[in-house]
């Protein structure tokens, strides 16, 4: 699972159909999701979907698609990354917990080059990297 | 205004003037409103026998016209019958708009009478789905899909409308100017002057240069362009399936189809070549089945979708995103620019004697029953230069892909990358709907025929005269071929019959019928047919054993292509 890619969603909600074709597009291209997370970011339906995926030859082709379907504003590639596990315990005050039975995970992307894929096209970008990074993932 | 009365207006200000579909329970107070536009005559509604017509017929009117056409079909069975002709339009990127009835909001999800999740079955298969929840929604949404289906590359909208919006009151209406849709921009129409140079030096430099045209080409209207281009520098061309609508094929330099079942000149010219410019073509499995025949060459591609760009296994060395017209005319400047080096009549000379070489092993005659590429020839004579022609799909329609002369562009449709049997007679009532002063022509398969036929009647009944000419090998062809050549001869669930008399049938259903023994006879069947003009079927008897070639074996690549094939005698 650590060597799966990191990918960033970024489009406007009408209804949950707008989840399905996110999913449905690794789906139909045989690429597996190891994590999901996602929320919607203001009034106007603009909404986030971070997503661990497996490694696959049809990922590339995966975000192209995604990125010229309608609604979609934009998917990322982080290209050089590593995930910053928090983990928080469930249905207590504490904020976070190494050990509880119910835990709630999330994971912190900290990357230094992304690739956006917008309306079909490819544009790569760089991006200091702060040092706090524990484990590279760069699958 | 109620819902419905906001969906009439918002089409017709789109300015559609004609819905295929069947009402139902749930596009029942869409149809109510149609009445009074119907009977004032600023909108024609159609009737079809089975949704999959009303899908086919929108595809075939948006291929003919370029306009969106529009479906419609009441909720669950009715929407479902839809899903074959969205998702055909959606493979070969037609315009085609469907609007579904489905069950009132409050029994959504609950498997209430009739109810189909029409968002869930489309949502792969369209450029664009929405479940409207207010009625208000109704004219910005209309506005939006058509917008989307024509914009970029395009392809079919559904608007699934919950039968309790048709009959909501809405107070503040307001029709927009403009489409306003989040998170879709369109794709950029001109390439950049860099690119367009690099491309144009590409193709002053390459020995033996090759155009390929894609549908693309029809959609962008930039079948000039790409002759323009030809002239200038003296470069053959060829075609996918559906890029023949693009191309006048008596063109001198025009060698065919490409691909799988393409003319044998198109493939040779194209494994020689040593630059393409493949224009507004995605290069699907069937027109490059292997990209082996690709990798040595120089690729530059035009394509208004640039993941058609991205994704290609090969390296392209130049990716001009843009429409295929104007980035044609980027193109032509600046090759005029740079200096255009002359004609290379070595090349030209290589593809002319390949043309001369395999026109010889086409156009022959055993004499044993008609020929296809005879019976195509006599159409061709007979039919004026602008006649439509659809085909369903199967070995009658590679014959027509081989062997039928498109001579004016948009005059072609096929189901392409969806293949789907049925497509050729309903798409015919949508194009001669689309265009009423052109001949519209099916040249149908006998087991495709049937898949639609029962659509005759809409022929009939409405007035639209299609004719429709059927190969009639009493088999499926395509698949007995396949069986013959690859499964050892081993036919099975292909035969069709002697039973079925389409002279019958076509007078059954009130068209006129015609069965032809000579090509004599189909001539002059299809002049009274025209000259009648009414809706008329044209029984043309093919043998049973007649073969579609070439072909490649399955999994082959261009260079195994096969021309002929030695059949033991017994
Ligand atoms: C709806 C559908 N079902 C099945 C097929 C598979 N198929 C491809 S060609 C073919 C035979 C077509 O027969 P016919 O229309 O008579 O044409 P012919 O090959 O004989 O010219 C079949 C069954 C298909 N393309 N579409």
């Amino acid at each position: 699972m650590s060597q799966g890619k990191l990918v960033k969603v970024l489009g406007y909600y009408i209804d949950a159909s707008f989840i399905e074709s996110v999913i449905a597009t690794f789906r139909k291209l045989l690429i597996d999701i190891y994590w999901i997370y996602g929320r919607k970011l203001n009034d106007e339906g603009l909404y986030e979907i971070y997503l661990l995926v497996n490694k696959h030859p049809n990922l590339k082709l995966a975000l192209l698609d995604l990125s010229k379907t309608v609604g979609i504003e934009e998917v990322k590639l982080f290209e050089e990354f590593g995930l910053r596990e928090l983990r928080f315990c469930s249905n207590t005050c504490n904020t976070v917990a190494d050990e509880c039975k119910d835990s709630f995970v999330l994971h912190v992307p900290i990357y230094s080059r992304i690739l956006t894929y917008k309306q079909g096209e490819v544009y790569g970008e760089d991006i200091p990297r702060p040092g706090c990074i524990s484990r590279r993932n760069e699958g | 205004m109620i819902g419905a009365e906001l969906m009439v207006q918002s089409l017709i200000k789109e300015g559609v003037k004609v819905i295929f579909g069947i009402p139902g329970l749930s596009n029942m107070k869409f149809y109510d409103v149609l009445y009074d536009y119907a009977k004032n005559g600023d909108i024609r509604v159609i009737l079809v026998r089975h949704e999959q017509a009303a899908a086919h017929a929108a595809d075939g009117y948006a291929r003919a016209s370029g306009f969106p056409g529009v479906c419609t079909a009441t909720s669950g069975p009715g929407a479902l019958n839809l899903v074959t002709g969205i998702a055909t339009a959606y493979w070969d990127s037609s315009p085609v708009i469907a609007i579904t009835g489905q069950v009132p909001l409050s029994s959504m999800g609950k498997l209430s009478f009739q109810e189909a999740d029409i968002v869930g079955v489309t949502q792969h298969i369209t450029k664009f789905v929405i479940r409207l929840s207010r009625a208000e929604d109704i004219p910005k949404w209309v506005k939006n899909a058509f917008y989307i289906a024509l914009s970029g590359r395009p392809g079919p909208v559904v608007i699934d409308v919950p039968r309790d919006l048709w009959t909501k009151n809405v107070d503040n209406i307001s029709f927009p100017t403009s489409p306003n849709i989040k998170g879709y921009n369109g794709f950029r129409l001109r390439a950049e002057p860099e690119l367009v140079k690099k491309a144009a030096s590409i193709l002053i430099n390459a020995e033996k240069p090759l155009i390929l045209v894609g549908a693309g080409v029809v959609w962008s209207g930039a079948s000039e362009e790409v002759l323009t281009l030809s002239n200038l520098l003296g470069v053959p061309i060829v075609s996918t399936l559906l890029g023949k609508a693009a191309i006048p094929h008596d063109y001198p330099l025009y060698l065919g189809m490409l691909g799988y079942y393409g003319r044998a000149e198109a493939n040779k010219a194209f494994i020689e070549s040593d630059a393409v410019l493949v224009v507004g073509a995605r290069l699907s499995d069937r027109t490059l089945p292997s990209p082996k025949d690709i990798e040595s060459k120089k690729v530059i591609m035009v394509n208004i979708d640039p993941t058609d760009i991205e994704k290609q296994p090969f390296k392209v060395e130049v990716g001009l995103v843009g429409d295929a017209k104007i980035v044609l005319r980027d193109l032509i400047n600046a090759l005029m620019h740079l200096g255009v080096k002359g004609y290379r009549s070595e090349w030209i000379k290589r593809v002319v004697e390949l043309k001369e070489y395999y026109e010889a092993l086409y156009y022959r005659d055993d004499g044993k029953g008609l020929k296809p590429w005879r019976v195509l020839k006599t159409l061709r004579e007979v039919l004026p230069r602008d006649t439509i022609v659809t085909t369903g799909v199967g070995q009658h329609q590679m014959w027509v892909a081989l062997f039928w002369d498109v001579l004016k562009p948009r005059t072609f449709i096929s189901s392409g990358g969806m293949g789907t049997m049925g497509f050729g007679l309903p798409a015919a009532i949508g194009a001669k709907i689309a265009r009423p002063e052109s001949t519209v022509v099916n040249l149908d398969g006998d087991g495709s025929f049937l898949m639609t036929a029962n659509n005759l009647p809409v022929a009939v009944e409405e007035n639209i005269p299609v004719i429709s000419v059927i190969f009639d090998n009493r088999v499926l062809g395509l698949v007995r071929q396949v069986q013959e050549l690859f499964f050892n001869n081993r036919e099975i669930a292909v035969d069709l019959g002697y039973k079925t008399d389409f002279v019958k049938l076509a007078e059954a259903f009130g068209a006129l019928g015609f069965d032809v023994e000579s090509y004599e006879d189909l001539a002059t069947a299809v002049r009274k047919a025209m000259k009648e003009n009414v809706a008329a079927v044209i029984r043309v008897p093919i043998p049973r054993d007649e073969l579609a070639l070439p072909t490649l074996p399955p999994g082959g690549s261009l260079r195994e292509m096969i021309t002929r094939v030695a059949r033991k005698t017994s």
